[in-house]
């Protein structure tokens, strides 16, 4: 069962690949054809719209349309030939009215995945065009940046070379044998378009979304399936490869009832574990498994035990304060946690995030690239930290208290906190297409508040924990005067948590301009963001933050964190326009 | 705010790439900061410490950060 669905993923991905060399091909053809090969003109460039629309509708959509259309009944087949085998009664082992209705919608929500990206890359390509037309961008630059926008580094080239390595990855892409080879042969790629920025393109998506589609059709079928049937245990089914998750290996061939299952889900966390409902989501992104329904009272199965901790999930892995960006965490749900807890959990974490190919590494050295002093100090001195977490108290020597140096010390509580807040900066890592940070660091004698560079977040135990949080909490609006502004964002906000929360937010705004679009070392020391933000025209005065004032850099995060967290009335209309445009 | 502290924001404001010069005059302002300034002054040297790639491009590292300044 597992297999068939697994070479199904594998073909809609490569199918979908596939498509994606003709759309590149129509639409640098239309282009070429309507321009002859010139700049193109704003009038035109609203004139190709329509047409790339429908280029796209009928190369890549049509193609969804095929896949979903033509084997998403071969899935539902699949998954009524496995009730057909089950002991139960012959009613629920056939397709019915209802069962139709289902796949139905399943297909339509399916469809409306690829729309989705579809729709979002026809913009972009339309923005690229329009945008050629204003900046007098040469016509073979703007072609090139469509193509990246299409296939990335995968486009077609002029060179030999490069087309043959492109070949080479998508023909063996999917073999396990080759994978070494693939793998240097993708390092090359990235490596011949060492200038390409184009981060995000469409096949990166597609390709994604075509495989896990065939996977969560398959799941939530065969879940509406198993509830009319009135099976509620369901076996961890599926093969292993090089990759797996370790969730998924010690999942594999345990038969568990519903309620452990979603009980697991809520309380747990591992390494690419994704949001949804267990039965769709599974394993996570590009997962491999799915849930078979079972009855152990046919004797097959047994109901098994959900994994205990040590032989399954790393205590660590527990989560024991949950938090997400829709969900947040308030500070009475604040569980402590300790120090062990933190640095175990948390330095398993960065560990496995440090491994994200969005960081680049020296291709001399093959050591990942930096450019923050602590990172380069820390290699210097042979000190850990990337994917590394060090937290200390911290003393003040000159000031004295009772005689004795001045100590700021972290609490369980504020290890609780570090523990949930890593869970929303991994979720805005993901809606802002950056790297999940790699590192908490802050020494016992620094000065500075907080701090981001190389994915490794400083804190300063002086200032980011509950002990020396205020609750003092401003009433400055948009239209009052702009000296009676706040200094930093934390004032907006009335409790003690979200006042933390908002440096940690502050803080990863700094990320994301230092990583977005980031495709290798080129890119890492000279960010695109970086570039995008020194072109930002008058910002002093416009933000609710007198420290808004102080740098572009500044304003964008103190705006983040406000925007980020529901202050949109105090985000500054210029940053939002910038967010959209630049970042989104 | 205190003058000091507005010329070490100045510093951080610079719309140019920060080099050397700068990081030394802040620097300098640092050790005479007011005690009631070193919460938002805190905040100074996050932007500073944000802005350290600039002057390490032009310098070719952190041979210029002195053994005190470390965190």
């Amino acid at each position: 069962m597992s297999r068939i669905l697994e070479k199904l993923a594998d073909q809609h991905e490569e199918r979908i690949i596939n498509v994606l060399y003709k759309l590149e091909n129509d639409v640098v053809n239309e282009i070429t054809r309507a321009t002859k090969g010139n700049l193109v003109s704003q009038r035109l460039a609203i004139q190709l719209q329509p047409r790339l629309r429908t280029i796209i509708e009928s190369t890549f959509l049509n193609e969804a349309d095929l896949l979903i259309n033509d084997d998403y009944n071969k899935i539902a087949k699949e998954t009524l030939d496995t009730f057909g085998k089950m002991p139960i009664p012959a009613k629920f082992k056939n397709l019915t009215d209802v069962d139709l209705a289902t796949i139905n919608a399943l297909k339509t929500q399916s469809f409306s995945g690829f729309e989705d990206i579809a729709e979002r890359f026809l913009k972009v390509i339309n923005d690229e065009v329009y945008q050629s037309t204003i900046a007098g961008r040469p016509f073979n630059d703007m072609v090139s940046n469509i193509k990246s926008h299409i296939n990335g580094v995968y486009k077609a080239s002029n060179v030999s070379e490069i087309n043959e390595l492109v070949d080479f990855v998508n023909e063996n892409k999917f073999d396990s044998a080759k994978k070494a080879q693939v793998e240097d042969a993708v390092r090359k790629l990235h490596t011949q378009y060492a200038s390409d920025r184009a981060g995000n393109n469409l096949r990166r998506y597609a390709s994604q979304i075509a495989h896990d589609s065939v996977m969560q059709f398959h799941g939530q079928f065969t879940v509406a399936k198993a509830k009319a049937s009135g099976l509620e245990h369901f076996t961890y089914t599926g093969t292993l490869v090089r990759d797996s998750r370790e969730f998924c290996q010690n999942m594999l061939n345990r038969t568990l009832t519903e309620e452990q299952i979603r009980d697991m889900w809520n309380t747990r966390a591992w390494q690419g574990k994704s949001t949804g409902d267990p039965f769709i989501v599974r394993g996570g992104y590009r997962c491999r498994h799915t849930w078979i329904p079972t009855d152990p009272a046919w004797g097959e199965e047994t109901v098994d035990e959900v994994p205990t901790e040590e032989e399954a999930f790393d205590e660590t892995l527990n989560v024991k304060n949950s938090s997400s960006l829709t969900n947040k965490i308030k500070l009475d749900d604040i569980k402590p946690v300790s120090n062990t807890f933190i640095l175990n959990k948390l330095g398993k974490q960065f560990k496995e995030n440090a491994k994200d190919g969005r960081y680049p590494d020296n291709l001399t050295t093959g050591k990942p690239t930096i450019r923050f002093r602590s990172a380069i100090n820390a290699r210097l001195n042979n000190e850990k930290y990337i994917g590394h977490i060090k937290i200390e108290d911290s003393i003040n020597k000159k000031r004295l208290v009772n005689g004795k140096p001045q100590e700021f010390k972290w609490s369980e509580k504020d290890y609780g906190i570090m523990e949930a807040m890593m869970q929303e900066l991994d979720e805005l890592a993901i809606k802002y297409d950056v790297p999940k940070l790699r590192g908490i660091n802050m020494a016992s004698n620094s000065r500075t508040v907080a701090s981001m560079g190389d994915g490794v977040l400083k804190l300063n135990p002086r200032y980011i924990t509950l002990d020396r949080t205020g609750n003092e909490v401003s009433k400055w609006k948009m239209g009052d005067s702009i000296f009676d502004r706040p200094f930093t964002a934390d004032s907006h906000f009335e409790n003690r948590l979200d006042k933390i929360r908002s440096t940690y937010y502050h803080e990863f705004g700094h990320h994301i301009h230092q990583n977005k679009y980031n495709q290798d070392s080129i890119d890492y020391y000279s960010p695109q963001l970086e570039q995008d933000l020194k072109k930002v025209g008058r910002f002093k005065g416009k933000g609710a933050t007198e420290y808004s004032d102080y740098n572009k850099k500044e304003w964008f995060c103190e705006n983040f964190a406000l925007y980020e967290l529901g202050k949109i009335k105090l985000v500054d209309p210029r940053f939002i326009k910038f967010l959209d445009e630049k970042v989104k | 705010m205190s003058k000091l502290f507005d010329e070490a924001k100045d510093i951080i404001g610079l719309e140019r790439d920060l080099n050397l010069n700068d990081y030394e005059k802040f620097k300098e302002i640092q050790k005479n900061i007011l005690e009631n300034e070193e919460e938002k002054f805190a905040w100074l040297l996050e932007a500073l410490e944000i802005r350290l790639p600039e002057i390490a491009q032009k310098e070719g590292g952190y041979d210029w950060i002195k053994p005190e300044d470390d965190d």
